[in-house]
């Protein structure tokens, strides 16, 4: 009898721990590892969950079969049907894996023609990797130029794609302020100039910035009196 | 003193979707003494193994206390200096005779020194020492259940629980095993031992338990049941005793001639030394005289139920 | 203790003569360095690919090892009568289990680290460096295959191998899916339906909590008390299987 209630006690003990952990480890899983929304992956998306915890494994998989697949109707009929639905999927599956949006920043808007399905697919990739990775942003902003004659979309994600780690701060933040120069939005290139400057650690960029800064806006001041006021 | 009691047991099996019941044992109550070789008979599917595997603590009975030494059977307590046997062998195939022994040796908490001795001892004692190395698994029948007897005697057990001990033996085995019995019972040794052969329950035996349909139907001594199957006396005399006929019809004798010879029985229930001393007042001489009882068989598997009757404790 | 660890001993010599535990260890063995031709096969992040590849075939490897090897280890001891030479000396049912635990995961543990080894000597052929973070991921999958085999013990204390072989089987999915469960609390907006699937959520395991593989593959931060937790939210729930399956096979008749 003192065994068995012992026994209880030990099994009550084991749960309320048990509890406690997982509750905390939710929390630590919830707060910042789930970065997407139940929104933004659409509600259908059965598929994931299937995969019990090998979607990454399963993306490589399909990443393989894209790459082959691409390789296969490059050198034949040039027709790549699926395979926006298969860098698709692999996004879908495994939103980290960086090449899967290079592929589609550079493949799809000309080999398939579809500029929308690239532009679905690297928001995605800005989504997760934009801080990491400049080239998602600055892949779409060229689309954006390119295919959308949209000036102003694409300065936008030239600057967002100055702002990510290792990124080329001078040229990209020459192209955003020069896309906005160019649709007579001054405004809004003064701002990436003095964000770009703000925000970045590099002295060698900082002085770029400055210098560019001056001389598209002439400021009456000697330039060792220029401040961040004057932008 | 008992060794090993149960009262009132009843075991009751489910079976099938219905959840039928089926019992095995019902309301079995015996002991079995300290230092007594105790059999334990019934025909197949009597609830005998049921019964010792209740002992042994593999089984919960539905109702009713098992003990062994005052300890609940299933308290692991209660199986210190217990060795029990199974029908059937029981080793791990992949481990060699010495291996099993002293895994069990292990299990009985024997200090790591003594093990080799005490594996060497027990061997000796089932005459299976050269097979230390071997896979217990490449060992006939009747040679694993020799290991199965040397587990059992490992550390010197005061009690043992054995389930048909001598099943699948040949006769130097048997022989082997009714000498073990008998040397542990001048030992002291509490055994007790399911079997069908009735030969070694009147050999070994000091006490016996029947059973039969779960129900006990005898719990005492062997020399008492036998008794109880004593049919008479049977004298056998030199030539004829026909002139002796009307004497020995009138106090209920029996008599055949054959060979020559005449053989006169007397009911358990009249003087023998009355019909004794008439015969030899008339100048007979004997051959034999002898005592004659019904067989263990026939006493247990002949209207068993009306024999006991009267006999139940 | 020193019956617990006879038990072990002895069943740990008795697994590791299993023929199952080398197929399943070559088959490992072969996958994993296919998958070093996957990782060529992808062009871009090849050791990216070999990596998540080889955890992937590890994570596998144990579900197989505590599948096949611990669902059907009580069962065989109960048909083959193996456990009456040991339940009928001074030795208690929760002993006997918790020996064949330790025995079996010994076992596994050092199969799994055999796997690893060959999986690590790939990664650093590919020119990947054995990071901290992957050892952890490695360490996470360990626990995790422990877990499976306490349920695989858990399941077989009560019923056949093969029922408990798809009972396991069935723990690893639903232990994988039950962030579902914690979605579905978090959209529900009736209290009772939010009450009861937060309920099924904490009784059922997560399984996901071992499994770091793509955080680590892809650079991504683990927080240090994450993986402190995650380890002793596994052990807790071995410990609790394991007296679960002592309390069921306690009341088994043999």
């Amino acid at each position: 009898m003192r065994k068995k209630l012992i026994l209880i006690i030990l099994i009550i003990g084991l749960m309320s721990g048990i509890v406690a952990i997982q509750a905390k480890l939710t929390g630590i899983r919830g707060l910042e590892w789930k970065k997407e929304s139940i929104t933004y992956l659409p509600k259908n998306l059965l598929i994931k969950p299937a995969l019990l915890g090998f979607e990454t494994t399963v993306a490589n998989y399909l990443w393989i079969r894209s790459v082959l697949y691409f390789g296969d109707h490059y050198i034949t009929d040039q027709n790549f049907e699926y395979l926006i639905s298969m860098v698709d999927m692999v996004t879908r599956l495994n939103p980290y894996f960086y090449p899967a949006y290079e592929f589609a920043g550079l493949m799809i808007p000309d080999l398939c023609r579809n500029p929308d399905a690239a532009r679905v697919i690297l928001e995605r990739g800005i989504f997760y990797l934009g801080e990491k990775r400049w080239n998602p942003a600055f892949y779409l902003g060229m689309i954006y130029y390119k295919y959308y004659g949209d000036r102003k979309q694409a300065a936008y994600y030239f600057a967002l794609a100055a702002q990510a780690k290792g990124a080329p701060v001078k040229k990209l933040a020459s192209l955003a302020s020069m896309f906005y120069n160019q649709i007579g939005d001054r405004r809004a290139s003064h701002s990436v100039l003095s964000f770009l400057y703000e925000t970045s650690e590099s002295p060698d960029v900082r002085k770029y910035l400055l210098d560019k800064f001056v001389s598209e806006y002439a400021v009456d001041k000697p330039l060792n009196q220029i401040n961040t006021d004057d932008f | 003193m008992n060794v090993i009691e149960l009262k009132n047991i009843s075991k009751t099996y489910r079976k099938g979707l219905r959840a039928r019941k089926i019992p095995a044992v019902v309301n079995l109550t015996f002991s079995v003494k300290k230092n007594r070789v105790t059999g334990f008979v019934g025909p197949n599917g009597t609830g005998k193994t049921t019964t010792i595997k209740m002992i042994t603590g593999l089984v919960r009975q539905s109702s009713g206390t098992v003990k062994i030494n005052g300890i609940e059977s299933f308290n692991p307590q209660s199986r210190q200096g217990v060795s029990y046997l199974s029908e059937q062998p029981c080793f791990y195939g992949h481990l060699t005779v010495n291996e099993a022994l002293g895994f069990a040796a292990n299990l009985l908490r024997i200090s790591g020194k003594r093990i080799g001795l005490e594996i060497d001892r027990v061997l000796d004692i089932v005459e299976m020492v050269e097979k230390k190395p071997v896979k217990v698994k490449e060992l006939s029948k009747g040679m694993q259940q020799r290991i199965n007897m040397a587990q059992v005697l490992l550390g010197n057990p005061h009690t043992m629980v054995l389930d048909e001990p001598m099943s699948g033996m040949d006769p130097p085995g048997r022989k082997l095993f009714r000498s073990i019995f008998t040397e542990l019972k001048k030992q002291g040794v509490t055994v007790f031992f399911s079997t069908h052969v009735l030969d070694d329950i009147e050999a070994i035996c000091d006490d016996v338990i029947v059973l039969s349909k779960g129900e006990l139907v005898y719990d005492g001594s062997v020399m008492d049941l036998l008794d109880t199957g004593r049919l008479g006396m049977e004298m056998v005399v030199f030539g004829t005793v026909k002139d002796e006929m009307e004497s020995l019809n009138e106090i209920g004798c029996i008599v055949t001639e054959k060979n020559n010879n005449s053989i006169v029985f007397v009911p358990k229930d009249k003087d023998y030394k009355l019909v004794q001393h008439l015969l030899f007042s008339k100048g007979k001489s004997f051959v034999s005289i002898k005592s004659t009882s019904k067989s263990l068989q026939d006493l247990l598997y002949h209207n068993p139920q009306k024999q006991y009757v009267e006999h139940k404790l | 203790m020193k019956t617990v660890l006879t038990i072990a001993s002895n069943t740990f010599k008795e697994t590791v003569r299993n023929k199952v535990l080398y197929n399943i260890l070559l088959v490992a063995g072969a996958a994993l360095f296919l998958s070093m031709s996957f990782g060529d096969l992808s062009v871009f992040s090849r050791t990216q690919v070999m990596t998540d590849f080889g955890l992937a075939t590890m994570s596998l490897t144990g579900l197989l090892l505590a599948v096949f090897i611990g669902a059907g280890m009580l069962g065989s001891e109960i048909s083959t009568k193996t456990v009456y030479g040991i339940l009928t000396k001074p030795v208690s049912r929760e002993q006997f289990i918790f020996g064949k635990f330790f025995g079996l995961v010994t076992t596994l543990l050092l199969n799994f680290a055999l796997i690893s080894l060959v999986f690590f000597i790939a990664i650093t052929l590919m020119g990947a460096d054995v990071k901290i973070s992957i050892m952890d991921a490695v360490v996470l999958l360990a626990v995790e295959m422990s877990v499976i085999v306490s349920a695989a013990i858990f399941f077989s204390s009560f019923t056949t191998p093969t029922l408990a072989a798809i009972f396991t089987i069935g723990f690893y999915i639903s232990g994988h899916l039950n962030d579902l469960v914690d979605i579905g609390t978090r959209q529900q907006e009736s209290v009772i339906w939010q009450t009861v699937l937060k309920f099924f959520y904490f009784l059922l395991p997560n399984l996901e909590h071992f499994n770091i593989r793509s955080r680590v593959v892809y650079d991504l931060p683990v927080p240090p008390d994450f993986v402190t937790g995650a380890l002793c939210y596994g052990v807790l729930y071995t410990i609790l299987l394991l007296l679960l399956s002592s309390m069921v096979f306690s009341r088994k008749d043999l």
